[in-house]
């Protein structure tokens, strides 16, 4: 059997505080009302980890669904009542160089 | 590597802050040309400040201008009017007799087919010179979620520019923060609605910063005609 390959993308997100509940919640929402539940599934996209005190995050998802996730991730407006809007800003194959951009981007953002 | 481009932020003129943090955020997401579209009647001063900021954060900047002619007359004073002034010009056509002089007039940067019928859009895509313009702020809006009914009519839409081969460039018409979006979301979108990813991916790259040189490189004084070049001038 063929070893599933990952994609991790770092996030941005702007809006209110969210949880990383919340925020898949509506990310997986977003991709059932567009590409059904089969694809939901299919993609099964999962938070490794989540700042929302600086609205970043990185998501894991399969290789070959990334262009989906990107999707629906434009086309998220919305968590609850509220107006939301995110962002890929990188994408890797490995978590390590996300972690290591999104730091360095923390870091220049606490020196301004 | 290829430059990313928004030809269509819609900032608000006098609410420096929300420029600031859109200028932010666009540098953030990867774009290096943005298009600031503005109605025909700003003041020149309010333009200028507002490209400024956007400069400020290391991005290019063009100016642009959207109109909506009533009548085919209308649309050719526009085009005389403003063309030498702006580097991107887009129409919004609100009659299918003025689409069609615009699909055909070379000044024309950008036409969107928003307002028109399938059938009238079948009909500008046999001889539509300038890319079309997808606004990606048709679909997504701050007050309420995706308006399924506008998806629809772009599907379709995409499925007729597949078939003419028709060049197309997406955009956020974004006002705020809150309905920008990232220049490789965008392609993917229009990837998921049927258009091919090397086509999707131009839409965003290829395509803006196109018409944004020819624009660029028409207004400038060496500019003599397509092709043609001033290399020296006497006095020089």
């Amino acid at each position: 059997m063929k070893r599933a390959r990952w994609r991790y993308l770092l996030l941005k997100i702007i809006g209110d505080e969210y949880s990383s509940d919340e925020f898949t919640t509506a990310l997986t929402d977003t991709i059932r009302a567009y590409f059904g539940s089969v694809g939901s599934i299919k993609i099964n996209p999962k938070i490794v980890r989540y700042e929302s005190s600086i609205g970043k995050a990185i998501l894991k998802c399969q290789n070959d669904s990334v262009g989906i996730i990107r999707s629906a991730i434009t086309l998220l407006t919305h968590i609850g009542d509220k107006p939301v809007a995110a962002f890929v800003i990188k994408s890797s194959g490995t978590i390590r160089s996300l972690a290591k951009i999104g730091s360095r981007k923390n870091v220049e953002k606490i020196n301004e | 590597m290829r430059k990313f481009a928004d030809l269509n932020l819609r900032p608000p003129l006098k609410d420096q802050h929300v420029q600031v943090d859109m200028a932010n955020l666009a540098f953030e997401i990867g774009l290096s040309l943005i298009g600031l579209r503005f109605d025909p009647r700003v003041s020149p001063t309010q333009i200028s400040s507002a490209v400024k900021t956007f400069e400020r954060v290391g991005l290019e900047v063009a100016v642009g201008v959207e109109i909506c002619p009533m009548t085919r007359r209308q649309l050719l004073d526009q085009l005389r009017n403003l063309r030498g002034y702006i580097d991107i010009l887009a129409v919004k056509p609100t009659d299918s007799a003025v689409a069609l002089t615009a699909a055909k007039d070379s000044r024309v940067d950008l036409i969107s087919l928003e307002r028109m019928t399938p059938r009238t859009k079948h009909s500008i895509l046999r001889i539509c010179e300038p890319p079309v313009e997808i606004e990606l702020s048709r679909i997504i809006s701050r007050s309420s979620s995706v308006n399924h009914a506008y998806l629809n009519i772009l599907c379709r839409e995409v499925e007729l520019l597949n078939k003419h081969k028709a060049r197309v460039v997406i955009s956020s018409g974004a006002r705020d923060v809150l309905t920008m979006r990232s220049p490789r979301d965008m392609a993917c979108t229009l990837e998921s609605l049927g258009l091919s990813k090397s086509v999707s991916l131009d839409a965003v790259s290829r395509i803006p910063y196109m018409i944004f040189r020819r624009n660029r490189e028409r207004r400038s004084p060496r500019f003599i005609g397509v092709g043609i070049k001033l290399a020296r001038s006497r006095s020089a």
